[in-house]
């Protein structure tokens, strides 16, 4: 009892006679999450608004007579005449390396069950992207682990690469593939011991998804070990409008914090589709004129402010680079509509995935044709530029020409060919869900495809021949592989010893 | 109607920069008589609300813990001056034990609080998290 008393005589001592000024307004409406105050002559846009029993909401609308609030959190305490105060502060979520493992909510409180994370640092939800100046070029790879990805539409650490597609098209899966593999190169980066390995942390967004679906996407990343390199954002689909608005937001200034330490980030916003409907309840709540589709006129402004925060840093400002991979659903494969042309002008490249290619079976769904990388093979690593760099060329030429496979005896030897080719160029593409390679097996087995080891093997057969070179090169190959990580390039002795290793693959395949 | 409210409001206001009571009076007159009898009321509501901001500006509640000297009351209605910028206004002086010490001043929408009650208040979830 004694430390007690010490302790507050202690606390009282140490007042120092402060005043403080705050804006207060009353609550003149309040429905649907979103509340009307009068008063609050003095706050500021996108101010956090404190209330009773701490819920906040933030001020979006700036009127003549009232100010409008959107609310934070559980709000049903809430009534007409109720009090909200100014807080001088813009909404801010606390950041670090406290965060991996751990599944957070919009204000980055923990919702996992684990305690309290301890923050030392917070940083501001809304911040300006960073200009042109403090930026530098993306020429890091970064490997998704995703054969068909990395081979033709490759990603580097602080692009911007939309993954776009129709609903259950894998789109999701491409992105978890894409932490899990990073994961995996952490794990053994950092085992290797090697001073200038970089580590790239993820961010995994949820915004609008059902709780069952995120509660599986933990379960996923923790079976693989990948969760605790990963901060998860949780703004589930029973959570209100304004949540679901403020979640990319949150993730972003997580990822920053990455990224102006001198670290590389990861960050997966799913789906923003649904994060641009949650933005249009908001404004239409807050009565905003309404545009096209009902969506408010900056809707535009909502996800390029978000993914311009999105970069890479020159060597001056840390040499960090936060890589995003935005996710956008589209309806019955219409790229053209409103939002998803939006964000495709905003950012480096889509992958586009198509149903019909899903339910052939083709799987990753990926529609090489219109899939992009504006970045391109800069991104890539040489060795995979030696392999992969015909690939997409081969592969248009091969759909071009596969109207015609009906007319197989009528073809020349080489349209033949090519479809053969092709065939097998499909089939080796194909890659199992929550399996991404490492960027040694797909060298070696794109090398492997481009000598012609598969050509005298049935296309039916390719797949299981792919999983049998993969093993013969993690096993028998290893020294190989390890090669191929350290020059990064496919010298002539290189080109020898996969040689050899190949033809003593084929041997052990029948 | 939003123009004619605004209109009404600078009517309103006298020549000392307050809210005149026989302006508003002839304002209400006119309403009144001019005023399409569908609309008579909204447009007297709407006015209602558009001057309640602008009265409660010209006046200011003072709670202190125990009286005061006429020389620090003086003080505290320089201060409202010098933080609104506005002479004209009221100071009503009310005694509030609950604030412990110090002074409370609440003029529209802004709240001045120099009070031992809000300086307690902040210990709370120091000294509660070092228990």
């Amino acid at each position: 009892m004694n430390d007690i008393l010490n302790e507050i005589s202690s606390r009282i001592k140490e007042i120092k006679a402060q005043g403080s000024k705050s804006n207060v307004g009353k609550i003149t409406a309040f429905a649907d999450g979103v509340a009307r105050l009068d008063g609050l002559s003095d706050a500021m846009y996108n101010e956090m608004i404190s209330f009773k029993n701490g819920v906040f909401g933030i001020a979006l609308n700036l009127g003549e007579d009232e100010v409008g609030c959107v609310m934070l959190g559980d709000a049903t305490t809430l009534n007409e005449g109720d009090e909200g105060k100014t807080t001088g502060k813009l909404l801010s979520v606390p950041v670090g390396k406290n965060l991996l493992g751990r599944v957070v909510d919009v204000l980055g409180r923990p919702i996992d069950g684990k305690g309290e994370i301890k923050c030392d640092e917070y940083y501001p939800v809304e911040k300006i992207a960073p200009g042109i100046l403090p930026r530098r070029s993306v020429n890091q790879p970064l490997q998704t682990g995703i054969l068909e990805v990395d081979a033709m539409i490759p990603i580097g650490r602080g692009q911007r690469e939309l993954i776009i597609g129709d609903r259950c098209t894998g789109k999701t899966s491409i992105a978890l593939d894409t932490i899990i593999n990073q994961a995996r190169i952490n794990r053994e980066g950092l085992a290797s011991g090697d001073p200038d390995f970089r580590p790239v942390y993820s961010i995994y967004v949820a915004i609008g998804q059902k709780n069952a679906n995120i509660a599986r996407t933990i379960q996923l990343l923790e079976k693989h070990g990948a969760l605790e390199y990963t901060i998860i954002v949780s703004a589930s689909a029973s959570e209100n409008a304004a949540n679901l608005y403020i979640a990319p937001y949150s993730g972003c200034a997580m990822g920053e914090w990455f990224m102006q330490n001198g670290m590389d980030a990861l960050i997966v916003y799913d789906d923003l589709s649904k994060h641009a409907a949650a933005y249009r309840q908001v404004s239409l709540l807050l009565k905003r004129p309404s545009g096209r589709e009902a969506y408010p006129g900056d809707v535009f402004y909502l996800h390029s402010k978000l993914l311009e925060r999105s970069a890479r840093l020159n060597d001056q400002n840390g040499g960090g680079s936060l890589t995003a991979l935005p996710i956008i659903e589209t309806q019955q494969g219409d790229v053209s509509a409103y939002i998803p042309t939006n964000v495709i002008s905003i950012t480096d490249g889509q992958i586009f995935l198509e149903t019909d290619l899903f339910n052939q079976g083709v799987r990753p769904a990926i529609s090489v044709g219109i899939s992009v990388s504006r970045v391109g093979s800069s991104a890539q690593m040489k060795a995979f530029k030696q392999v992969a760099g015909k690939l997409k060329g081969e592969y248009a030429q091969y759909k071009e020409l596969a109207a015609f496979a009906q007319f197989g005896s009528d073809l020349d030897a080489r349209t033949k060919s090519i479809i053969d080719k092709g065939d097998r160029l499909v089939e080796i593409l194909k890659q199992n869900n929550n399996s991404p390679k490492p960027v040694e097996i797909e060298v070696a087995i794109l090398w492997a495809l481009q000598n012609g080891y598969f050509d005298d093997i049935d296309t039916k057969k390719i797949g299981e021949a792919e999983k049998s070179l993969e093993t013969f090169v993690s096993t028998r190959g290893k020294a190989t592989a390890d090669k191929i990580i350290k020059e990064k390039v496919i010298s002539d002795d290189l080109a020898s010893e996969l040689k050899s290793m190949c033809d003593d693959w084929r041997k052990t395949f029948a | 109607m939003r123009k004619q409210t605004k209109l009404f409001v600078k009517e309103s206001i006298g020549e000392n920069g307050t809210v005149d009571s026989k302006r508003v009076q002839a304002v209400c007159d006119y309403i009144d008589q001019n005023a399409p009898q569908t609309r008579k009321l909204s447009m007297l509501r709407a006015y209602m609300k558009a001057l309640k901001p602008i009265l409660a500006r010209e006046e200011a509640l003072v709670e202190i813990s125990g009286d005061i000297t006429e020389a620090d009351f003086k003080e505290l209605e320089n201060f409202v001056f010098e933080q609104t910028g506005r002479k004209n206004i009221r100071l009503t002086k009310v005694i509030n034990k609950e604030l412990l010490g110090g002074v409370k001043i609440t003029c529209a929408d802004k709240i001045w609080e120099y009070t031992t009650i809000s300086a307690i208040g902040t210990l709370r979830p120091n000294t509660q998290k070092n228990i």
